[in-house]
């Protein structure tokens, strides 16, 4: 580990992560904004297949699991390069991994349903998998609003107890997906491992392990 | 079936219009190659069809299933595909299997029969006059399309192969090459792909052995050269690219059985009151329309099948 010391308190990193942390928070807007612009290109040219519908679903929910393994990534980055600055990316991941989260739920309940509320019904209940996406949507949106400056303030200690949930929303998230495919399909897979290894890093005995090795 | 059915769904006039059409295609193909030899591009006869976006059956334009409902476009009939020997991933179907052989081919028939053996596809295109069929095919997964399809019951097939009478269900085998079909490296699933029937739905007038599409040979992506269809299932009953029939005694495990026997059963009929243990059956989108519509006991061929399961527990023989 003496490699990875050596090379965290290089000259040439420390210089290079100066003007980087300025500009953090823009790359995480922008980069967050992507899959939203690439889809309505993608809507506006035709190109979202046999059916779009499906596919609109598809793509925010797996978008929003992927900012939700980002948001979670951010602080054993900044553990493990020692960079503090890294912290911007928190809040922004979070927030457009929630309204990804917003977008699917929104598609499924709009434009999948059509406001059919007792197809929409009898499908929720049926499927596991769409009560586990409410419980996870539910948790990103009550930590979206207390997100604010102002709640953050006045919850103190509590704001960090309540906001330690994302680690649920994270679990719930690939569960909705793996339950969500039919047995043998691989794709939630990737994700599901990356958000595990992500929980798991935050176990204390990993923890202490971390912090004695780098 | 009723008679009145049948001339819906075979409209002989209009397939006779569809091989006078294929002749004027044929001057039309000859002009444009006559007319491309002037230019300095390459021209091969027939590539042409489908790469311009023409739906190459006009004899379905306009046309109908017995229900009303119009044909889903080629398009998406061609490019949104179950078909795991490939890939999980519906819309990379059609890419990964452009280089799909299906020629040569044989279907080899075993187990219970006086006439078992080999049968190329030759033999089979020669002996079985094949008709336009309009079937609904219903996804488990909750989308349908319709589907003008070519082919013979499957009921002429076991007339020639002659069941013996202790054979109680069909067992149907797909391809198995894990060099030409990349899907099937995934080891979850037990390959090759496996269905059944039992006899009396084998032997039903609906159920069809399809060879083509919208007038055309099947592509790779839709089970080339040939293929189940048993429109009143599940789409995964329908199995693709066959090259096994047995006649056998005992209930076929498929693969779905076999892979996840809580979620698939051996008759996965289409039911909107039954669900499937991870998904509602109640509605279904049509690929081409926005919002869902309820779906259809037995895929709205009840009519024709409901008397195959009378007295059955539908909800334990799911």
């Amino acid at each position: 580990m003496k490699v990875w010391t050596s090379l965290r308190t290089s000259k040439n990193w420390k210089e290079f992560k100066k003007p980087l942390g300025k500009i953090l928070h823009p790359v995480a807007h922008i980069g967050s904004a992507i899959a939203l612009l690439v889809g309505l290109w993608d809507f506006w040219q035709g190109n979202l297949g046999a059916n779009p519908i499906l596919e609109i679903t598809h793509r925010t929910g797996k978008t929003a699991i992927l900012l939700l393994i980002l948001s979670l990534a951010v602080s054993p980055l900044r553990q493990l390069l020692k960079w503090n600055q890294v912290n911007k990316l928190r809040r922004p991941l979070g927030l457009w991994a929630a309204f990804y989260a917003g977008l699917h739920f929104s598609i499924y309940v709009i434009l999948d349903y059509g406001f059919q509320w007792q197809a929409l019904l009898a499908n929720s209940l049926t499927n596991k998998f769409i009560l586990v996406g409410f419980a996870t949507g539910l948790i990103l949106l009550i930590l979206s609003i207390t997100s604010l400056n102002i709640v953050l303030k006045k919850m103190g200690k509590n704001w960090k107890r309540l906001h330690r949930f994302v680690y649920a929303a994270g679990l719930l998230a690939a569960l909705h997906y793996i339950l969500a495919v039919k047995p043998g399909v691989l794709r939630p897979w990737p994700y599901a491992l990356a958000m595990l290894l992500l929980l798991l890093y935050r176990l204390p005995p990993v923890q202490t392990w971390v912090k004695k090795t780098f | 079936m009723s008679e009145n059915l049948q001339d819906k769904i075979t409209p002989l006039k209009r397939y006779t219009t569809r091989k006078e059409f294929l002749k004027t295609m044929g001057v039309v193909g000859v002009s444009a190659a006559v007319l491309a030899a002037c230019q300095d591009k390459p021209f091969i006869a027939g590539d042409d069809l489908p790469a311009a976006g023409i739906t190459p059956e006009p004899s379905s334009a306009g046309l109908t299933d017995d229900l009303g409902d119009s044909l889903t476009s080629y398009d998406d009939v061609i490019s949104y595909n179950n078909f795991y020997e490939f890939t999980t991933d519906k819309e990379g179907v059609v890419k990964l299997s452009q280089d799909f052989q299906s020629t040569p081919w044989a279907v080899e028939i075993g187990g219970l029969v006086e006439n078992p053996g080999p049968i190329s596809m030759e033999e089979i295109r020669n002996r079985y006059t094949t008709e336009e069929r309009i079937y609904r095919m219903r996804c488990v997964e909750g989308w349908s399309m319709v589907i003008p399809w070519q082919g013979f019951p499957l009921a002429r097939l076991l007339e020639d192969i002659k069941p013996k009478p202790e054979a109680k269900y069909v067992r149907f085998e797909a391809i198995y090459d894990p060099k030409s079909l990349p899907g099937q490296g995934n080891k979850y699933f037990p390959w090759p792909y496996v269905e059944g029937l039992r006899m009396d739905e084998a032997y039903h007038d609906l159920t069809l052995m399809a060879t083509g599409l919208y007038g055309e040979d099947l592509l790779p992506q839709n089970g080339a050269p040939i293929r189940l269809v048993v429109p009143w299932k599940y789409g995964f009953k329908s199995i693709k690219s066959i090259v096994k029939i047995d006649l056998v005694e005992e209930m076929p495990v498929s693969l779905w059985m076999e892979s996840a026997p809580n979620e698939y059963g051996f008759y996965a009929n289409v039911n909107p009151e039954v669900d499937h243990p991870r998904w509602s059956q109640a509605t279904e989108r049509r690929i081409g329309e926005l919002s869902r519509r309820p779906s259809l006991l037995f895929n709205g061929y009840e009519e024709e099948v409901s008397h195959l399961y009378e007295g059955m527990d539908l909800v334990k023989n799911f």
